[in-house]
């Protein structure tokens, strides 16, 4: 199995998160620590840019559920990118797009967190 | 002790050969007849001897003596000879007057033949006996050779015997006379080469070394005493067994001298070796304490598993091989309450109570500190104030040593208190380190058994939650029909899945099919897979449409499941009577359908969200429900994603196109199971590496045989 990795960029009160693997229940802490910290620092204006996530298994798919209430409760939002249509369709069948805002690029999110 | 016949046999035979050779040469001489006096009678009682030491070698507890038992041996047997030689002088001055020959003559003779056998015998029977408590001090420790070198020895003495029966030659008591003839100076040079092997022989007293300072001590004065007695007691003046025995048998009183020589040659050998070994007798004592001790502890790590015992063995031998007055062990807890005591030996109350107090916690925290141990020489002089006061009411000396586990931890601390000051050297230290260690080995042994035995205890839970968990799954495939065939099966990828299927007789139409997946692994899932089977089971009736039954699943759901936890399904309901399937997609890979009409394979990916994820604004408002007209020929299939995210070598997943793929050949090829198929290929795929819960349904609508034809 390949490595995964999460990478974090701040630009004002947007934080941005890259994936980057395999993201499955191995890995799914690693992810979570990452959203945990920016949670821990009130930055609630997530974007998850998934340009270079190979594979996400439902514990991946968890992490976002273990979060998106209270992000959401404090005014935030977890916002997705950039995926690739393999991961997109893992996403869209179970009906995230319901769920979630996903967007062709991140520059779209980042405008959507400031039109807002 | 019974005594093993063969040896009463050879007794019997070696003393018949003593009084034969002894009586023959008396005979000899009363008819005159002096040359042939030895060499007949000699080489009988050579003989003899060679069968005395036979039979002592017959004994079996004589090759198996400790040392100890064996230098008593000598002892008492050299104290026999020394006491018989003693006798003789004293009771029997005139045993011996003059020449034997004579004494017959004049028919002088104080004691008759039998008397004279069995003194000669007795003599015989003693050295022989010596001479194999010599052997057996001398096989201690032995190399290739020393055995060899000491057979050697015998059969040269033996060879000796025989000459100087001849030669009347011996240098061992009468010393060397003239020698004439060149078989004379033969005779003489096989002494000084029988010399010359006793000594090399008597190198070998390596047993020296394995005797305490006491026993070298009560050794070394025996040695000397028995000794000096030996030479005196023959260099005494009127009759002493060397002459007596020369007198009557020419071979007995040579192989008396030789072994005594032998023995007198050892003694001195050994004495001097005692002597040179007495002052570092106390030393190599210590040592051989310590080693003896930190060999018991270790053998101790791997047999005794009982924590506490092993802990009171480490105080014991703390006393023990650095002499000191108390000892004490204390284990670092830092999860709970830190220190607490683990064993102690032989401590006083008062300190036993100031350990229990504060446990010297102002040491504690210097050694958890500095990592360091801790010797203390005037506790009444301490003057470092970060080791507080208290410890100065104590006296003597201390010594703190840490157990430091491989992470650097302080596990513990050895305590060892001596009342006198200075007690503890370099030595000590060290020692105390050694069995720190030691310690440390047993306690990472404990706690890594303690693990074994919880993961077994894990495995067998494990292994029941699994046997529960096949039962939550449908024992056997029902028939729908007679034109239905099914096929289904659940592989949890560990003991326990999250994978569950389930077949429900709604009415005499209907039946219910289900599959679902739960996501994450292992207990949670099962968990989970129970708690939805619940559902299922109760709600499946009083819902017969999928899509209302999906809305009520969600809805019991939602709030009774981890939020990072969901349940992706697929609810259908097959009516017979109308021919047609109707069905709800949550979140679950699509549902596979081929259309005999089209001969093509459908994947019917609906609208709808994973269980468990929304309270249900959103998840009613997606979730629909599809009718598939269920036709002769048309074939459903249900699964769940452990069969496409399979992966290959490369990491490569085996995907929708692939399993669509091997639909379309299972289809053409008609006959046999689409699962075994699937199973198969799959399992190819990925080169027999581990597959997540696998899970498939087949339902099949056999073709109708009038439209066939």
């Amino acid at each position: 199995m390949s490595g995964f990795e999460v990478e974090r960029r701040d630009k004002e009160n947007i934080s941005c998160l890259y994936v980057k693997g395999f993201l499955d229940a191995h890995t799914a802490p690693q992810f979570e620590e990452a959203i945990q910290n920016l949670v821990d620092e009130e930055r609630f204006k997530i974007i998850v840019n998934l340009c270079d996530l190979t594979y996400i298994s439902s514990a991946g798919l968890g992490v976002f559920m273990g979060f998106i209430e209270d992000i959401r409760s404090k005014g935030g939002d977890l916002k997705l990118s950039n995926m690739t249509s393999k991961v997109y369709k893992v996403f869209d069948l179970l009906g995230f797009p319901n769920l979630y805002e996903i967007y062709e690029d991140e520059n779209e999110a980042v405008d959507k967190y400031q039109k807002a | 002790m019974t005594v093993p016949k063969r040896i009463i046999v050879l007794g019997v035979l070696s003393f018949a050969l003593i009084i034969a050779g002894l009586s023959i040469s008396r005979l000899l001489l009363e008819n005159n007849l002096p040359l042939a006096d030895s060499i007949v009678s000699n080489l009988l009682i050579i003989f003899g001897i060679n069968l005395i030491i036979l039979m002592l070698f017959g004994l079996p507890r004589f090759q198996t003596l400790s040392t100890q038992k064996r230098l008593a041996v000598i002892g008492w047997t050299s104290g026999i000879f020394i006491l018989f030689s003693l006798a003789m002088n004293i009771f029997m001055p005139d045993i011996i007057t003059a020449d034997y020959y004579e004494m017959i003559e004049s028919g002088s003779e104080p004691i008759n033949v039998i008397a004279v056998s069995a003194l000669v015998y007795c003599t015989l029977l003693l050295a022989s006996l010596l001479y194999i408590q010599l052997y057996g001090m001398i096989l201690i420790n032995q190399k290739k050779r020393t055995r060899l070198s000491f057979w050697f020895l015998y059969v040269i003495i033996l060879s000796f015997l025989v000459m100087s029966s001849i030669t009347k030659i011996n240098p061992f008591s009468t010393g060397i006379t003239d020698p004439e003839y060149l078989f004379e100076y033969f005779t003489i040079a096989v002494g000084i080469l029988i010399i010359f092997l006793m000594v090399t022989n008597s190198y070998r007293n390596s047993w020296v070394n394995y005797l305490n300072k006491k026993q070298k001590i009560i050794t070394l004065f025996t040695g000397i005493l028995i000794t000096l007695f030996m030479i005196l007691v023959e260099e005494l003046p009127g009759q002493n067994l060397q002459i007596t025995l020369l007198t009557y048998s020419h071979s007995s009183g040579v192989f008396f001298s030789i072994i005594r020589l032998f023995f007198l040659i050892y003694c001195m050998m050994g004495i001097i070796s005692l002597v040179l070994h007495l002052p570092t007798a106390g030393i190599f004592d210590r040592k051989v304490r310590q080693l003896t001790s930190l060999f018991q502890v270790s053998n101790a790590i791997s047999t005794s598993m009982n924590p506490e015992k092993f802990l009171n063995m480490i105080t014991d031998k703390t006393l023990e091989v650095v002499g000191a007055n108390s000892s004490w062990l204390l284990m670092n807890d830092p999860g709970k309450n830190g220190f607490r005591l683990g064993a102690f030996s032989q401590v006083p109350k008062e300190i036993l109570e100031k350990i229990k107090r504060d446990k010297f916690s102002t040491i504690n925290n210097w050694i958890i500190k500095t990592k360091k141990p801790l010797v203390l020489h005037q506790l009444l002089q301490v003057k470092t104030p970060a080791l507080g006061n208290e410890i100065r009411l104590i006296g003597g000396s201390l010594l703190a040593m840490p157990l430091l586990e491989e992470n650097n931890n302080v596990a513990g601390i050895i305590y060892a208190w001596k009342e006198s000051e200075f007690g503890f050297d370099e030595e000590d230290r060290e020692m105390i380190q050694a069995f720190a260690n030691q310690t440390v080995i047993a306690i990472e042994n404990i706690a890594l058994l303690e693990q074994r035995m919880e993961r077994q205890r894990l495995q067998q839970e494990l292994d029941v939650a699994r046997e529960i968990q096949l039962k939550l799954l449908p024992k056997e495939i029902p028939v729908l029909s007679d034109e239905i065939e099914v096929e289904a099966i659940s592989i949890p990828a560990n003991e326990v899945g999250g994978d569950y299927y389930d077949f429900i007789k709604l009415d005499d139409n209907k039946w219910g099919i289900f599959i679902a997946d739960v996501s994450g692994k292992s207990i949670s899932a099962a968990l989970y897979m129970a708690e939805i089977k619940g559902f299922i089971q109760s709600l499946a009736k009083l819902y017969p449409s999928p899509r209302d039954l999906m809305i009520k699943v969600n809805e019991t759901l939602y709030g009774n499941i981890d939020r990072k936890s969901f349940i992706t399904m697929i609810a259908a309901v097959i009516d017979l009577k109308k021919g047609e399937l109707k069905y709800s997609r949550a979140g679950h890979s699509p549902l596979g359908y081929y259309d005999p009409d089209e001969d093509i394979w459908n994947f019917f990916q609906p609208p709808g969200l994973g269980l468990g994820l929304d309270k249900g604004d959103v998840f009613n408002n997606i979730i629909k429900e599809e009718t598939i007209e269920f036709k002769p020929g048309s074939v459903f299939y249900l699964y769940t994603d452990g069969v496409t995210e399979v992966f290959d070598i490369n990491n490569e997943e085996f995907g929708e196109n692939r399993l669509q793929e091997l639909l379309y050949t299972c289809k053409r090829e008609s006959k046999g199971s689409y699962i075994d198929a699937i199973l198969n290929k799959i399992d190819l795929f990925s080169s027999g590496g581990k597959l997540d819960d696998v899970t498939m349904i087949v339902v099949k609508m056999k073709e109708n045989e009038a439209e066939k034809q």
